[in-house]
């Protein structure tokens, strides 16, 4: 075992799981710029407008 | 194309910014009442309606009450238009508004009865727990199956928003509310000192961003482009945005207790993710601004994109704020004053308020098919209320740096410059004031938007909002199937990243490196093979997720679940060893009765029972506080705030008649003092026959009480009572009775008896017979 985790790990051995959850972030993270460096505007584009559709003019009830 | 109409369930919606207008007046109405309590302390009415019982009612109301129906309304209103499909269930909708009502009647009943678990915006006792459970189990059953009913197949990144606050929220409440019941309204925290310090604070932090954070952020990404008539500056920064938030926030839990007893890892931890979450949160205010560009000018006469303009504004303020504190060092000097107070209230106020009111003033007019009643009265309320803000924040801001730095000065021989901690409250007392003269303009701008949204909803009608979409929509036997999503490209090109960087931190030299750059190279060449493809009629692996909602909500879940789980399980673990070696004992009978009056006074709403490393501090208190100190606390009592002095060693440090006397009146021997009387405890008696149910709890959650000990629990706690009453009686001349009776001043078996026995424990381990017990039953083991 490094040096490095030798010594994290005499802290206690449950300091295993902090240590998956940040590669694990760090990785997801890495996933997603990926994902949003290669949208293409004009797909991103139409994502944005759905708030923007128009409603129906109701009359009042 | 054939079409059909569908018809937006938006009854819900103003039933729920309604109550969300009628509590946010109440709420904010007992903020005032609670500041005035502590510039003037005339204004606390005992025994109901003291600052300790009030705050978490002011606390509760705000953040469930006024944000949680304004938010619950505006997820229903954007998600319905966002998905083109009506709410799933009437009968769910009806059930989630009105339960969720109930419970808030039923907080503001039993706060000030003192019913509380003394977990900082958790203090609603178990039965009302399984009923916020319940309701928002009815909430997301009703918001899933709207999705599952959707005419628009990509999800909206207001929608990833609001996935991600319905999963985390009951993850956050089922694991903090752990707790065993002893009565019908009483219970104890399963969790013990630190481990509960951790959950609450992972809790708590975590309140603040899946509850007051998240789905406004979703309500943002829906109100601000609907309010400006453009769509949201980047979508690309929101997804950041959301990825950046929903796995970093989960973990900065722990910034709250730097310098305390909880491990330095976790510290460390907490302050590292606190500072990376400058970044997302100010890509996710940046967007909401800029999508104002080049609609500037409509900001001149539109309340409502002032409103959100300024609210945004706040976000990015606090979340500049909220890292900075997080800095151990600022830390330091900020924590326990009234700084955090003007944190919180710039995203209180700023954030909430301020996101609230623009909605509430952008929708109900649509939602009664007319026009906002008065433009200039809610321009009038954005001043007065920004106004408001302004004197709240900068008052505390000066009070807190204040209270940190007197509390930390030291003379040129080394001592204490203001050993009287009273020094430091009269010091700040003009800021109290000038906190009340901001809260009540804030408060009266809130009151103008109640009268000015009545008219409005007076002068028009209710409708609700329709829409015609094309009846058949794809089959549904088109989609990606989800284990190929699940197992798709990007994830398995991760595991395989995460496993070779795993490898590279467990060994060393030449095999770390050879890993390290095998990593790199797959994760280029994954890269690489994902722009390729880029170009293909392949939908790619993100786009095809945003569209299905159950597998994204199980990848949410995973995200807010490593940082929870990684982070409170090393505490889980180590607790058991601290409780096997300690030198310290259970609290006594009559020192648990006295300790559950504490918690139902809510007087660690001001006095904290943590003593930080530091020089200054220890001078102050005592000897810095270690785990071992609360490990047998249930909850913990290690608290967020000094108002009053911190009572982690308060043990022996006075004589009982000196306790007996300061809480009858305070200021009697502490001139200066803002705590409220207490002289009705000294009348009010506890009933003993509960104590061995008590110890019972205690002993279920890990308190290593022995069966004989919890058997004479109800004689030794009375044997004890008597003991203080005879001193105070010997050495005060204080009339004590067993009964009530005239010229009784002492009740002896008094609550008032019971908490001086508690006080007087405070950083104390009894000796020696409690341990030699102790030892012998280990040794009979």
């Amino acid at each position: 075992m490094s040096r490095f985790a030798a010594e994290l790990f005499a802290q206690s051995p449950a300091l295993l799981y902090p240590l998956i959850a940040l590669i694990l972030f760090f990785v997801v993270f890495l996933v997603v710029v990926i994902r949003v460096v290669r949208m293409k505007a004009s797909e991103a584009d139409q994502y944005a407008r759905i708030p923007l559709e128009e409603e129906l003019e109701v009359p009042h009830e | 194309m054939e079409t059909q109409r569908i018809v937006y369930n938006d009854k819900v919606v103003r039933q729920f910014i309604w109550a969300s207008v009628l509590f946010g007046v109440i709420g904010m109405l007992v903020g005032v009442i609670v500041a005035l309590q502590l510039a003037f302390w005339p204004a606390n009415l005992p025994p109901l309606l003291t600052f300790g019982r009030l705050r978490p009612l002011h606390t509760n109301a705000v953040i469930f009450a006024f944000v949680g129906n304004m938010l619950f309304g505006g997820i229903y209103y954007s998600t319905q238009r966002l998905v083109k499909a009506r709410l799933a269930s009437d009968i769910l909708s009806a059930i989630h508004f009105w339960g969720w009502q109930l419970i808030i009647i039923s907080a503001v009943v039993t706060l000030p009865l003192g019913i509380t678990t003394a977990k900082e915006y958790a203090e609603l006792e178990w039965p009302i727990d399984l009923a916020i459970l319940f309701i928002w189990v009815v909430f997301a059953v009703n918001f899933f199956w709207m999705l599952a009913n959707r005419r628009e197949k990509h999800l909206y990144v207001a929608i990833w928003f609001y996935i991600a606050t319905i999963i985390t929220v009951a993850v956050l409440h089922i694991v903090n509310s752990f707790e065993v019941p002893v009565t019908a309204f009483k219970s104890y925290s399963l969790f013990a000192g630190v481990q509960d310090a951790l959950v609450q604070w992972w809790y708590g932090h975590n309140a603040v961003a899946f509850f007051l954070t998240t789905p406004i952020l979703g309500i943002m990404y829906y109100f601000l482009p609907k309010a400006a008539e453009r769509p949201v500056f980047s979508y690309r920064l929101s997804i950041v945005h959301f990825w950046g938030l929903v796995f970093i926030y989960i973990w900065a839990g722990p910034h709250h207790l730097l310098y305390t007893a909880l491990p330095d890892w976790a510290q460390t931890l907490g302050m590292i993710f606190s500072l990376m979450l400058w970044a997302p949160s100010w890509g996710g205010m940046l967007n909401g601004l800029l999508t104002l560009r080049g609609a500037w000018d409509k900001l001149r006469a539109d309340p409502v994109l002032k409103f959100f303009a300024a609210g945004v504004t706040f976000y990015g303020m606090s979340t500049f704020e909220g890292p900075l504190l997080s800095i151990k060092s600022v830390s330091g000097l900020a924590h326990y004053t009234d700084w955090i107070i003007a944190h919180v209230h710039g995203g209180g106020l700023g954030w909430n308020g301020f996101m609230a009111a623009g909605m509430f003033y952008w929708a109900v007019p649509r939602l009664y098919g007319t026009k906002l009643h008065s433009r200039g009265a809610a321009n009038f309320h954005f001043w007065i209320g920004t106004i408001g803000i302004l004197l709240y924040i900068v008052s505390m801001w000066v009070a807190g740096i204040t209270q940190g730095l007197m509390w930390r000065a030291v003379s040129e021989t080394g001592g204490l410059l203001y050993p009287n901690f009273v020094e430091t409250l009269l010091a700040i007392q003009p800021m109290y004031w000038t906190r009340l003269v901001g809260g009540l303009l804030y408060l009266s701008g809130f009151v103008l938007l109640a009268w000015n949204l009545i008219l409005t909803a007076k002068s028009g009608a209710a409708v609700d909002g329709e829409i015609e979409v094309p009846v058949a929509t794809e089959p549904r036997g088109s989609e990606v199937p989800w284990p190929k999503l699940l197992f798709g490209q990007p994830i398995i090109a991760s595991i395989v990243v995460m496993g070779l960087l795993f490898g590279m931190v467990l060994f060393d030299g030449l095999v770390s490196t050879v890993l390290a750059i095998v990593a790199l190279m797959w994760g280029v060449a994954a890269v690489a093979i994902s722009i390729r493809d880029r170009n293909s009629e392949k939908v790619s692996w993100h786009r095809a997720l945003e569209g299905r909602a159950g597998i994204f909500t199980v990848l949410v879940t995973i995200g807010i679940l490593v940082g929870g789980i990684a982070e409170i399980i090393p505490m889980v673990v180590s607790v058991p060893e601290t409780i096997r070696t300690t030198k310290n004992v259970p609290y006594s009978p009559l020192e648990l009765e006295g300790r559950d009056v504490f918690i139902r006074e809510g007087c660690y709403t001001c006095h904290s029972q943590m003593i930080r490393p530091f020089t200054w501090e220890s001078a102050r208190y005592g000897e810095v506080s270690s785990i071992e100190d609360s490990i047998f606390d249930h909850p913990f009592q290690w608290g967020s705030r000094r108002i009053g002095p911190d009572l982690a060693r308060l043990g022996g440090k006075y004589a009982d008649v000196w306790h007996y006397k300061h809480m009858l009146d305070p200021r009697e021997i502490s001139p200066g003092s803002n705590m409220p009387p207490y002289p009705h405890l000294a009348k009010s008696t506890i009933d003993f026959s509960n104590t061995p149910s008590k110890l019972r709890a205690m002993r279920n959650v890990g308190v290593p009480y022995r069966p004989e000990q919890i058997q004479t629990a109800e004689e030794e706690a009375r044997a004890t009572a008597a003991g203080i009453a005879a001193g105070l009686a010997e050495n005060a001349r204080v009339t004590t009775c067993e009964e009530p009776g005239d010229g009784c001043e002492l009740m002896v078996n008094s609550e008032l008896v019971a908490l001086i026995a508690y006080l007087q424990r405070l950083g104390r381990v009894p000796e020696p017979e409690s341990l030699a017990a102790a030892e012998t039953e280990e040794a009979a083991r």
